[in-house]
């Protein structure tokens, strides 16, 4: 008995053997990364003192990264603050490394540096074992264009075995080659697709889109009418986009079959699209399409459509929505009066005023406010006593507004000196910088319970020698937002205020502070700053040593500048927007002429995203001259190019920039760069709309 | 001899000059081949320019002013306009800096007042 048991505990024990060594497995997959491995057990301290030594080998050891685990790895922000002197070990990480995480953590590195050196890297990765290796090299390769990254990507389709996520990631990725042989891929990949591409129609869609710049505008308009003709949602909702931005007559018919898509989403793009196109052939089919809708924000593109094809058209409509039996739909039609601004609006909205529902009746009110109609404020006075609080407020604001700003006293009797609506009449009386709200907004501003683009222009303008001291206090208090507003202000004791908050900010770590402070010295030419600056050059964090070459570059200083374009040409090349932002502050006229033969240089250059940053800067330093160069790149051989130049001259907001690109636009043959000038000027109308008070 | 090369030289002429015929006539077909002359180019530093201020009451519509400004900048005489602050469509100032070389001030005259609805000089 005693030996049947212990043979069946040995059985036991036997049968158990392979799933523990099973579950032993599965513990160390799942282990944690950070915990030790080879037997090697290091304090925290260790840990990082390990990691800084791997750090500093990179720009010296390419081999650095072949034989270290992610619990060595130094942090990417770390690893990409070396810039480009790090590609070479990063891309011995992607080929060498055994580690599939660390690969694709490399490899995803390696797109955001954008240092082409790298791209063998990249496209022996295209055949890494691993999934998420190919999916992070893909990305990559996406971010560094190159005609050699079209044959790998193909493969990448081919494969039978490759994920879904990375078939149509290297679809699109073949769409930002700017070659002609991965148009014809994409565009197989859209129209005859092989069975294991048929789901990723869109993708082919948004990668011949990418490329749209190498097609043919006939064939252009085929491919975008027949993604409007699918019955895949996705796909029909990307040529809707599509559309919108290539505004070809021939495309309102499908467009306008689109209105009746059950797709919510379809529907309004296919509409925004006829607007877009203008062509009055949609203008009837709009119309009908009114009854049927039941959707304030159809309603709104349709109104916003008609007015573009027909105001005759759209004015008649509006008179019908603004009886229609729906409050809400009576509601929308006001609002979009409003947003038309036009005066032909007020007869209808005057009626609306008299509307049983109060939110129509608001509407309505609001809407006056809006139009270019000196009338409306006569029409609104009757509401500036009215029992309904909301109605009086807007009918106040709308008066306001209708009078150029002039009626401070209205707004002053009836909204500031009410407890309730005192801080919201305060801004408002702020905008015609009226100087009896001076303490309300300074308080205000302290307390942070207005935004700082609120009363920024308030304080700009005031002439309160309490404003200075005051912004000053609360710079020094933390508040690295009101960084240019101290610039413009230049109170007494800045400079030594902002040269001391360097130091401290150092000594704390608080390096974002420390970047505001670096910026303000140069923008108040402090003089006394430059030994402090100067020995920020050698700092190992190269934000710090960029704020600082540029404050002194700023006061002409030869060795800020030197250090700067060393940095420059090391920089990842996804942090050089933010690097053209901060050489925009740079105003000096001599230092602008020192730094403009090494810009120049590097604008005229072959590595495309250095050589519209380096133009961005000069545009943002003179745009009269500078958008020519813009203008250039917009019509570039690469679409990395021609989207960087739109990234760049969306940014800048000034009227002048608006007025060049309508002179581009008016004067542009190329009709790639005529839709993307056309894209440019609606989406800084759409964001200047939304800046509206 | 001679005479032979100076026939064969005479058709490489001629091959070469009708090449150069056929090909301007393709450049002059081609939109493509046309391109550098459609798009917008700067002015010379030293060509003289002017400015004009008017006030203008223009077509009602949401974005008047673009429509105005992409009709204008059609004349490349016209370099920049600068727009007032204020909003809407009628009593807009505006300054029109134009190269006198290219475009009199009486023919710039004459297109606002095709584009605007009114204009006053001043």
């Amino acid at each position: 008995m005693k030996t049947r048991h212990g043979l069946t505990a040995v059985l036991v024990i036997l049968a158990a053997l392979p799933s523990a060594a099973v579950v032993r497995t599965a513990l160390a997959d799942d282990e944690d990364d950070d915990a030790p491995q080879g037997g090697e057990v290091l304090s925290s301290d260790q840990l990082s003192k390990k990691k800084r030594e791997v750090l500093l080998a990179i720009p010296k050891d390419e081999t650095v990264l072949i034989n270290v685990s992610k619990r060595d790895m130094p942090a990417s922000p770390d690893v990409l603050n070396l810039g480009r002197k790090s590609t070479k070990a990063i891309a011995r990480c992607v080929s060498d490394n055994v580690d599939d995480k660390l690969r694709a953590t490399c490899a995803e590195m390696l797109g955001r540096l954008g240092d082409r050196s790298a791209l063998g890297a990249l496209q022996g990765a295209l055949e890494a074992w691993d999934a998420g290796v190919r999916g992070a090299a893909i990305g990559a390769l996406r971010k560094i264009p190159d005609p050699g990254n079209v044959a790998p990507l193909a493969k990448i389709l081919a494969r039978e075995d490759e994920e879904p996520g990375n078939r149509a990631a290297a679809l699109e990725a073949l769409g930002a080659q700017s070659s002609g042989r991965a148009v014809k891929i994409v565009r197989d990949a859209l129209k005859k697709p092989p069975e294991a591409l048929e789901s990723m129609r869109v993708s082919a869609f948004k990668g011949l889109w990418k490329s749209r710049h190498l097609i043919d505008r006939a064939e252009l308009i085929g491919d975008v009418s027949y993604a409007l003709a699918s019955t895949d949602g996705a796909l029909v909702l990307a040529g809707t986009f599509a559309a919108g931005e290539l505004r070809a007559p021939q495309l309102v018919p499908a467009l306008v079959k689109l209105m009746k898509n059950s797709d919510t989403r379809v529907r309004n793009r296919a509409v925004y699209a006829l607007g877009k196109i203008g062509d009055t052939t949609a203008t009837r089919a709009l119309l009908e399409q009114i009854p049927h809708v039941r959707e304030s924000r159809m309603l709104n593109n349709i109104a916003f459509a008609l007015e573009r094809l027909d105001p005759r058209a759209f004015y008649g409509t509006a008179r019908d929505l603004v009886g229609h039996k729906q409050a809400q739909i009576r509601m929308n039609a006001a609002f979009v009066l409003g947003d038309v601004r036009r005066p032909e609006g007020l007869p209808l909205l005057r009626g609306a005023l008299d509307d049983k529902n109060d939110m129509v009746r608001l509407s309505a009110v609001t809407a006056i406010g809006k139009l270019d109609a000196k009338d409306g404020e006569k029409v609104l006075e009757r509401y500036v006593d009215d029992p309904n609080p909301s109605l009086k407020r807007a009918a106040i604001y709308a008066i306001y507004a209708l009078s150029g700003y002039k009626r401070t006293d209205l707004v002053w009797d009836k909204l500031y000196l009410v407890p309730e609506t005192k801080a919201e009449a305060a801004i408002a009386l702020g905008r015609a910088n009226d100087p009896r709200v001076t303490q309300d907004l300074l308080t205000c501003l302290e307390l942070s319970q207005c935004a700082l683009g609120e009363v920024e222009g308030f304080m700009r303008a005031s002439k309160s020698p309490d404003v200075p001291g005051r912004t000053l206090l609360a710079w020094t208090k933390g508040r690295s937002d009101l960084t240019d507003l101290v610039a413009t202000l230049k109170p007494a004791g800045a400079g030594s205020l902002a040269r001391s908050e360097i130091q401290a900010s150092l000594a704390h770590k608080a390096i974002l502070r420390a970047l505001k402070a670096i910026d303000l010295t140069g923008d108040l030419s402090d003089a006394q700053a430059g030994e402090l600056l100067t020995s920020l050059l050698v700092h190992e964090n190269t934000r710090l040593r960029i704020h600082a070459a540029v404050a002194l570059a700023r006061a002409d200083d030869a060795a800020g500048a030197a250090a700067l374009f060393r940095d420059m040409d090391n920089l990842p090349q996804d942090q050089l927007p933010s690097f053209v932002r901060l050489l925009g502050r740079v105003t000096e006229p001599k230092g602008r002429a020192r730094m403009a033969p090494e810009l120049d240089k590097r604008a005229a250059g072959p590595d495309a995203p250095m050589a519209v940053a380096a133009a961005a800067v000069r545009f943002t330093w003179d745009p009269e001259q500078g958008i020519f160069r813009m203008l250039a790149a917009l019509g570039g051989a690469t679409r990395v190019e021609r989207d960087l130049a739109e990234k760049y001259l969306l940014h800048d907001e000034r009227p002048l920039v608006t007025e060049l690109l309508r002179r581009a636009l008016a004067r542009e043959g190329r009709l790639p760069v005529k839709d993307q000038l056309r894209r440019i000027l609606d989406l800084r109308a759409d964001r200047a709309a939304a800046k509206r008070p | 001899m001679r005479a032979r090369s100076l026939t064969l030289s005479r058709v490489l002429s001629w091959l070469v000059l009708s090449w150069l015929v056929l090909s301007a006539a393709a450049c002059a077909q081609n939109p493509a081949a046309r391109a550098p002359g459609t798009y917008d180019a700067p002015t010379p530093a030293g060509e003289p320019r002017a400015s004009l201020q008017v006030t203008v009451d223009l077509e009602p519509a949401s974005d008047c002013d673009e429509r105005f400004d992409l009709a204008l900048y059609e004349d490349r005489g016209v370099e920049l306009v600068s727009w007032d602050d204020g909003p809407g469509c009628s009593g807009r100032h505006v300054a029109v800096r134009y190269l006198p070389g290219r475009v009199k001030k009486e023919a710039l005259l004459r297109r606002l007042e095709k584009i605007a609805r009114k204009v006053r000089e001043g």
